[in-house]
């Protein structure tokens, strides 16, 4: 019994260790290129994490780096791969974790540097490179969605006669 | 597959980011939002595949620990979740849908919360169900959410089990002749009738003594001995119930009068001929005359019908369309019908001389039960066993409807609820009570002694022991002891 609640309590403790340790590094990386006071940033993104937000853990962070007036390679490749981290260690609390964690391992530093690529390769306008790149994930989302419906036999692939469930 | 709020938040802020970096030309916050749109892409097939793997691994099944009950009585409900899963699964919730005609106890829900390592889990209440029907429990439904809480999933699992709740019981009854219990069931027949046909059974050798009709020809050359073939009758006899449920009827206690034991008695003939798919038909009579009929049928509805007249059956008076109609069209009820001399136009009075000259159905006064009998040939007339459920209280009425039965139908049963044994204070003077009973019983004899006519008593087991213990054997024993 004791054994069991351990496996189960360090299972738990390994993303929080994961996320903390992304949080850390990006906040090492943003201190490093920019500005000291963005060590408490770095304070403010730990706390948005371990209250369940790593989402917006990221999105601050994505800002604070903002601010750092043209970063070099390193303390930018150490705030990308730090919230990278944190993204992952949210991956890795669901139950089907290596499919998921392979997933997300996969998929974000793909489209990232597709995004790198186009702008600062390809000169592409920032807007438009985010709408595109938005808009494409959300119709391979929908289609996800639709699949899920037609696999639990809640509606057909007649689409027409489940305008309910679109 | 539904989206959380969770959700819509990492939305905003990846639409957040987009235009701040449209805005600000801040390519920087783009990357970040790219990224996390990646995220939730991928988190979106994690869990798309987590619930498709789901559902072939998971099983849900409810349960019921009996498929027909009485009203207000309760059943254990039990409902079951188990995931095949080695390892740990998207957590999920069961939640089943209790027909309205249950009731639950306060406090209690049907539902299960399976976290992620658990395997499985159950619940077990008590449900009470209120209304006479037959029920099925809906299918369950199970709703899937992910780990990081930012879509979940329902689904509704196959329907539950199936449940008949029936009117209440009332108790042992019994049922037998001259205070003996009958031994065989209730509706039980033996196999003979109008329509009756036969089915060969076995082949065996012939011993002296069989009919020479059926020895089998074709079996006795083939194996060079003589053989017979068996046959077994083929039962298809038409039942018709003709129920009794005058104001006499309701003597007894509340719950336990003679028209519930009555009730009982043809709820078992019902079920009977349910099973084994006899015709079956019914007519109801009260003071007025007949309430309800049906000519006898093999239908499930016929059998479905049938039942729930039974179980709706009163002592109160019906005024039903059906009773109308039949008294307008046969004119039993001779106070609507036949109207008094005073009243009658001169055409009715020609008419009526001509139809009472012709011999035409004699109707009798207060006599509902034959007269209703009268009015319903069509039942009676295609009934290979006719099963009349009534009382003692007018001897010369049953008497003369039975002699009507017999002349219709093939076979009669009378079943009779002795209006001495629902009798309140029975007990104050048992010697009279079982002078009442003995009358009963002789009347019960001479109805017995007619042909194709079998007469029985009903009524509640420890009352007619109670009548018996006062006869003179009893009580010589008593007085000896």
């Amino acid at each position: 019994m004791s054994v069991a609640l351990k496996t189960a309590r360090s299972r738990r403790s390994l993303p929080t260790v994961l996320g903390l340790l992304g949080i850390v590094v990006a906040t090492g990386g943003l201190v490093w290129g920019g500005p000291v006071w963005l060590g408490f940033v770095g304070v403010v993104l730990g706390g948005l994490y371990l209250s369940s937000t790593p989402v917006l853990a990221v999105v601050l962070g994505q800002i604070a780096l903002v601010t750092v007036d043209t970063p070099s390679l390193l303390p930018l490749v150490l705030v990308e791969g730090g919230l990278f981290l944190a993204l992952l260690s949210v991956t890795i609390e669901t139950p089907d974790r290596r499919v998921a964690g392979s997933l997300v391992a996969l998929v974000v530093p793909l489209l990232g540097s597709l995004a790198w690529l186009s702008l600062w390769r390809w000169d592409l306008a920032p807007l438009s490179v985010g709408a595109t790149v938005v808009i494409g994930i959300a119709i391979v989302g929908y289609l996800f969605h639709r699949y899920l419906l037609i696999e639990l036999d809640i509606v057909t692939e007649d689409a027409a006669s489940d305008r309910d469930f679109l | 597959m539904r989206v959380t709020r969770r959700f819509w938040l990492t939305i905003t802020a990846i639409g957040s980011l987009v235009v701040g970096g449209g805005l600000l030309d801040a390519p920087l916050l783009v990357v970040g939002a790219v990224g996390l749109a990646g995220w939730l892409l991928a988190m979106q097939f994690a869990f798309v595949r987590g619930v498709s793997r789901l559902e072939d691994e998971l099983t849900v099944s409810q349960s019921l620990d009996r498929s027909r009950i009485r009203t207000d009585a309760e059943t254990k409900y039990t409902l079951e979740a188990s995931v095949a899963a080695a390892g740990d699964h998207l957590p999920l919730s069961v939640e089943a849908r209790i027909p309205l005609a249950a009731r639950m106890e306060a406090g209690t829900s049907p539902d299960i919360n399976l976290d992620a390592s658990m395997q499985s889990s159950s619940v077990t209440l008590p449900l009470t169900w209120e209304t006479v029907g037959n029920y099925t429990v809906p299918g369950a439904t199970v709703t899937v959410s992910d780990g990081t809480g930012l879509f979940t999933q329902s689904f509704t699992t196959a329907p539950g089990p199936e449940l008949a709740v029936e009117s209440p019981s009332v108790g042992p009854i019994h049922v037998g002749q001259s205070g003996k219990q009958l031994l065989r069931g209730v509706g039980e027949h033996d196999a003979r009738g109008r329509t009756g046909g036969l089915s060969a059974e076995e082949i065996r050798k012939y011993v002296p003594g069989d009919a020479l009709k059926y020895v089998d020809w074709k079996a006795t050359a083939r194996l060079d001995e003589t053989h017979v073939r068996n046959y077994e009758a083929e039962s298809n006899r038409s039942v018709v119930l003709v129920l009794d449920h005058r104001q006499t009827l309701r003597d007894g206690t509340p719950g336990e009068t003679k028209l519930d034991h009555l009730k009982a008695v043809a709820a078992a003939f019902q079920q009977r001929a349910e099973t084994i798919r006899d015709p079956l038909g019914y007519l109801t009579i009260d003071d007025a005359g007949v309430t309800e009929s049906r000519i006898p049928v093999a239908r499930t509805e016929a059998y479905r019908s049938c039942r729930h007249r039974i179980n709706d059956l009163d002592t109160e008076t019906e005024t039903s369309a059906t009773a109308t109609t039949k008294a307008a069209h046969t004119g039993r009820m001779t106070g609507t019908v036949n109207p008094t001399a005073d009243t009658q136009s001169p055409m009715e009075t020609t008419l009526l001389a001509y139809r009472d000259a012709a011999g035409s159905k004699r109707h009798l006064p207060n006599q509902p039960l034959y007269n209703g009998l009268q009015a319903a040939p069509h039942e009676i007339r295609s009934a290979n066993l006719l099963v009349i459920c009534t009382d003692d209280s007018n001897p010369s009425e049953l008497r003369n409807a039975v002699g009507l039965a017999r002349r219709n139908a093939t076979e009669v049963v009378v079943f009779m609820a002795p209006s001495v044994a629902f009798d309140t204070d029975l007990l104050t003077d048992l010697d009279t009570a079982y002078e009442r009973y003995r009358t009963f019983d002789q009347f019960r004899r001479e109805l017995n002694e007619v042909d194709s006519v079998t007469a029985y008593e009903v009524g509640s087991p420890d009352q007619i022991s109670a009548i018996l213990s006062g006869s003179p054997a009893n009580t010589d024993r008593r007085e000896y002891a």
